[in-house]
């Protein structure tokens, strides 16, 4: 026979069909074309023949799958899994919520805390040139002593523009406080405010809504933020509206898009660098430069160029400086990526928002923690949960339940978990999104959950809980355990009971572990509280001036004195965290008179005594001695130290040279107080009186625990008679030195969080398994109890097991807790020592937890009736 | 795979009936023109093997490859069985219409 069917349809028919089907379904229509052949003819033929195997193509014909022969049990059993899977959770409602919320739960807290990671590390990656931006600070070094700054000479960018072919543009930024805009009649002072060279949008990408990116060029404009603009001017256009500043108007013109929550820089409106007359000498350290590098130009290229750039202006640099005309002033720069500057080491002078990475590591722990908690939890409940249900896996094997069978029942469970965990976790979060906003003031972007890191997490997590639930089902399908199961033996020595131990051990090894960091962060705060810090913070109300004049100042404080309820009132230029400014004394040491970097402050003559702050040897400042004004100077302990005097009193002190001041007296000594957080260790200071000419920062005002209840709008008043221009800003002075700590009590708020979950999680696994243990050890309760067991026995022998868990979770926990904890402390100057009771303590507390829990079971345990288990043989 | 449980189709039941009556040459061909023979139907060669898959996938059938043959390339045959649970899937069915049919008045059928 010469005539074939058409190849290519044949051809077709091979390529699509399964493997296994094609011989019968090629067989058939072979057969039938070679009958049309000699029935009907060659054409017609070809034609049907093309016809059959189109209608063959169907999915079942196609699908490479080899259950398609087999006896339909699985197929039959496999859509029951679904209903099983239902059934089992409605027997067991109990296990099985406590399944679904703590894995929920866990997740919706480590989701939570990696967003917060991956949005810490994600800091000004939203500018589109963010790998080749840089900022310049500079490394001063002055009479030996070096000092980071964040800040670099205003001429620097001019200079690196100039001078540096790599750079394609450089900007730079001058922080101008928040300074008092007047809108009409309505007067704002709380937006933060820059000034910004022209080239600032071509470095930054914050996304302009409306006006043109080149605003900044000429003076007298300013771009504000929508809501700043819409604090302005309400709904009407801020384009081209006018704002008035003390000194001048500006006009808006233009408005970008609030800055996000992931930018270092923080500002409420820019305003154009010509505004400003600032002198643009080398010497003038006040500017935050940033460099963006031309596409593939080298970083270490840059660096030693703009070294080199500094060395050049070497003598500009130091060309001011004529009081100092032997020192050598070094200035070296700081290059740093922008979007390193967020995580990196604290620079003075800097406005950037910063975070310690030693926390943003210890969270990473926590994110680790708390995937393994949920994952462990839900692994351990479901081994507990399948292990009863031994009886239909063993069916399901002798009917010749393959892996493949298996696969399905996982992807049965993952899938059902799926359905359940996703809403909940995601309603989970949400929520805890809101609460973390308005409770602690934690600021997530939103975006950073659709993110490129945070999608890996999620992935990763998914993969771990894939790959689990396949251990899991591997440790179930032993045959040993199916024969016996089927069998009817169902005993706890098998081996799912032994990873499930461990498995619970290690959960209650993270217990521990959040209940020891929580405690020792606890006992940090309170010695941060307890520690005599030197001041008294209570009741203490600060003012921060504006300008005006010293005797405005003095005015208005003598004004407060009248006020009841004030107890004291005097100016410093003090205000916690605010002593960076070091300035060079002369002192006289026993090498004769040396140049020294030292931090100073000044203040009222009854400042001292109004912040509670004790004098140790000597006298305070007092207005009688004619002399103190302009010849006096206390110093701290720490100062005496360092400048090697044993008795200062009467000691020489010159300075701060190159102003008014010249060579004065030590008349006393201070206690050391902590003018910054307890983070930073205290520093030599040196205190001198205010006079006219230094202006007075901050009022101190304090007051008496009772006092009026409209006393602060008593102050204003006062205030408003002074400076009728500006609204009055003031603090606390106690709530302002707790916002020093404020990433630690986030750190704490979050571990608080934690360790709640955390002891949820494990309350919820230990009483899942003890019920466990019960139905398992049933049989022999009831048979030692006919022996003759004391109920006490048995009790006690169902808490063994658990007294057990606990002692190998803390041989687990305790190299962990010394870690994280040896880290964090390492974050305080001053901190607590680690004792052995940091890590006994959680685990008794541990140990408490677990006997409560467990001992419900227990005692069922041991109130057994042997009748009732035994009569079933 | 989800079934549709136990009961037959109309097409199914026709092609467990021709897999009966065919006995031992019961494969793809031979049964879609044994249904075009007996029942004047015909049928695409596809939906036969279609059916023939669904019933052994209930278990009605089952089935063995053929010896090598001459026609059809050398290509074997499928040969199908009745299974004893697709038997008595088949007489229940013929048991129930039976029933149903034996229950119609006469004077009902007449009208038509």
């Amino acid at each position: 026979m010469n005539t074939r069917p058409p190849k290519w349809a044949d051809k077709f028919l091979v390529w699509y069909c399964n493997p296994d089907l094609l011989e019968e379904i090629q067989g058939d229509a072979h057969e039938l074309y070679f009958e049309r052949v000699t029935n009907c003819g060659k054409t017609v033929a070809d034609w049907r023949y093309i016809w059959d195997v189109i209608r063959f193509c169907r999915w079942s014909n196609v699908r490479r799958s080899d259950d398609e022969f087999r006896p339909g049990y699985f197929a039959v059993l496999w859509s029951l899994n679904f209903k099983i899977a239902f059934r089992n959770a409605f027997r067991n409602k109990l296990v099985f919520s406590v399944k679904m919320l703590g894995l929920s739960v866990c997740l919706a807290f480590a989701f939570v805390v990696s967003a917060f990671v991956i949005h810490e590390f994600t800091y000004d990656n939203f500018h589109r040139a963010h790998d080749r931006l840089f900022r310049v600070g500079s490394k001063v070094e002055i009479a030996g002593s070096a000092t980071s700054y964040a800040v670099s000479p205003l001429s620097l960018a001019d200079g690196i523009m100039e001078e540096i072919p790599e750079a394609e543009n450089a900007c730079r930024i001058m922080y101008t406080g928040r300074p008092v805009f007047t809108i009409e009649d309505k007067v704002f002072s709380s937006e933060v405010t820059l000034a910004a060279s022209s080239d600032f949008a071509k470095i930054f990408s914050f996304d302009f809504v409306s006006g043109s990116k080149d605003a900044l060029e000429e003076p007298n404009k300013i771009i504000v933020t929508e809501s700043t603009a819409a604090k302005f001017f309400g709904d009407a256009d801020p384009l081209q509206q006018m704002i008035d500043l003390p000194w001048t108007q500006l006009e808006v013109a233009a408005v970008i898009k609030d800055v996000p929550a992931n930018s270092h820089l923080k500002f409420d409106a820019l305003i154009s660098w010509n505004t400003f007359d600032f002198y643009d000498g080398w010497d003038n350290l006040n500017a935050y430069t940033y460099v963006a590098l031309k596409p593939g130009a080298e970083k270490d290229d840059f660096l030693s160029k703009i070294t080199k750039l500094l060395l050049d202006h070497q003598d500009e640099i130091e060309g001011n400086r004529e009081f100092a005309p032997g020192d050598k002033i070094k200035i070296s720069p700081i290059v740093e990526s922008i979007t390193d500057i967020h995580l990196s080491e604290y620079r003075d002078e800097d406005i950037a928002e910063k975070r310690s990475k030693t926390n943003i590591y210890i969270l990473i722990i926590v994110v680790i923690l708390f995937f393994a908690t949920g994952l462990i939890n839900f692994l351990n409940l479901s081994l507990a949960e399948q292990t009863t249900n031994f009886r239909r896996i063993g069916i399901l094997q002798v009917f010749g339940g393959a892996s493949a069978d298996h696969g399905k029942l996982i992807l049965t469970n993952i899938l059902i978990t799926v359905f359940i965990i996703g809403p909940l976790t995601t309603l989970m979060i949400y929520a805890s999104l809101i609460a973390a906003e308005s409770y602690f003031s934690l600021y997530i972007d939103k975006n950073v959950f659709t993110s490129m890191p945070f999608i890996l997490v999620a992935g990763a997590f998914v993969l771990a809980f894939i790959f689990s639930t396949r251990i899991n089902l591997f440790i179930l399908s032993r045959s040993n355990d199916i024969i016996n199961a089927l069998k009817g033996k169902f005993n706890s020595r098998q081996n799912g009971f032994q990873v499930r131990e461990l498995l619970v051990a290690t959960q209650l090894s993270f217990s521990i572990i959040m209940i020891a960091i929580i405690v020792i962060i606890v006992d940090q705060f309170q010695f941060m509280n307890s520690v005599d810090r030197g001041f008294d913070d209570k009741n203490t109300i600060v003012i921060k001036m504006r300008g005006g004049s010293f005797s405005d100042a003095e005015t208005f404080q003598e004004s407060l004195r009248k006020l009841s309820g004030v107890k004291k009132v005097d100016g410093s230029s003090f205000y916690l965290d605010n002593i960076e400014t070091k300035e060079l004394f002369e002192v006289e040491t026993a090498e004769g008179r040396k140049k020294m970097l030292v931090a100073y402050m000044n203040c009222g003559y009854e400042y001292l005594d109004a912040i509670g702050i004790k004098i140790t040897k000597g006298r305070n400042f007092n207005k009688d001695h004619g002399k103190d004004n302009f010849g006096a100077y206390i110093i701290n302990e720490s100062a005496a130290k360092e400048f090697g005097w044993k008795d200062p009193v009467g000691r020489k002190i010159w300075g701060p040279l190159g102003t008014d001041r010249d060579e004065g007296e030590v008349i006393g000594v201070i206690r050391d107080f902590n003018f910054a957080s307890l983070h930073n260790e205290i520093e030599p200071l040196i205190i001198f009186p205010i006079a006219e000419g230094w202006g007075i920062e901050y009022v101190y005002v304090k007051v008496n625990p009772i006092r009026p209840s409209n006393f602060i709008s008593q102050i204003e008043a006062e205030y408003k008679k002074a400076y009728s221009n500006f609204p009055m800003e003031w603090e606390y002075l106690d709530s302002k030195y707790k916002s020093l700590y404020k990433e630690d009590y986030e750190i704490k708020e979050i571990f608080q969080v934690g360790l709640v979950i955390s002891i949820f999680v494990s309350c919820l696994g230990i009483f899942s398994i003890s019920a466990f243990l019960v139905i398992a050890r049933a049989k022999e309760m009831g048979i030692r109890k006919v022996i003759g067991a004391h109920p006490l026995h048995l009790f006690a022998l169902h808490m063994k097991r658990f007294i057990k868990f606990i002692f190998i979770s803390f041989l687990i926990a305790s190299p962990a807790i010394y870690y994280l904890s040896q880290h964090w402390l390492s974050n305080f100057a001053y901190h607590i020592e680690l004792t052995a009771w940091y890590f006994i303590a959680p685990a008794l507390i541990t140990l408490v937890i677990v006997l409560i829990t467990s001992g419900y079971h227990g005692i069922k345990n041991s109130r057994v009736n042997p009748v009732d288990i035994l009569k079933y043989e | 795979m989800v079934t549709k449980g136990n009961y037959l189709g109309e097409f199914e039941e026709l092609v467990l009936l021709s897999v009966a009556s065919l006995v031992d040459d019961a494969y793809g061909v031979s049964i879609m023109q044994y249904i075009e023979q007996e029942a004047g139907r015909k049928v695409n060669i596809s939906a036969v093997h279609e059916v023939l898959k669904r019933l052994q996938r209930k278990g009605y059938l089952k089935s063995k490859m053929g010896g090598a043959t001459q026609e059809r390339g050398g290509r074997r045959k499928r040969f199908f069985l009745l299974t004893v649970s697709g038997k008595k899937t088949l007489e229940d069915a013929m048991k129930l219409k039976l029933q149903l049919y034996k229950q119609v008045p006469d004077f009902s059928l007449k009208l038509t």
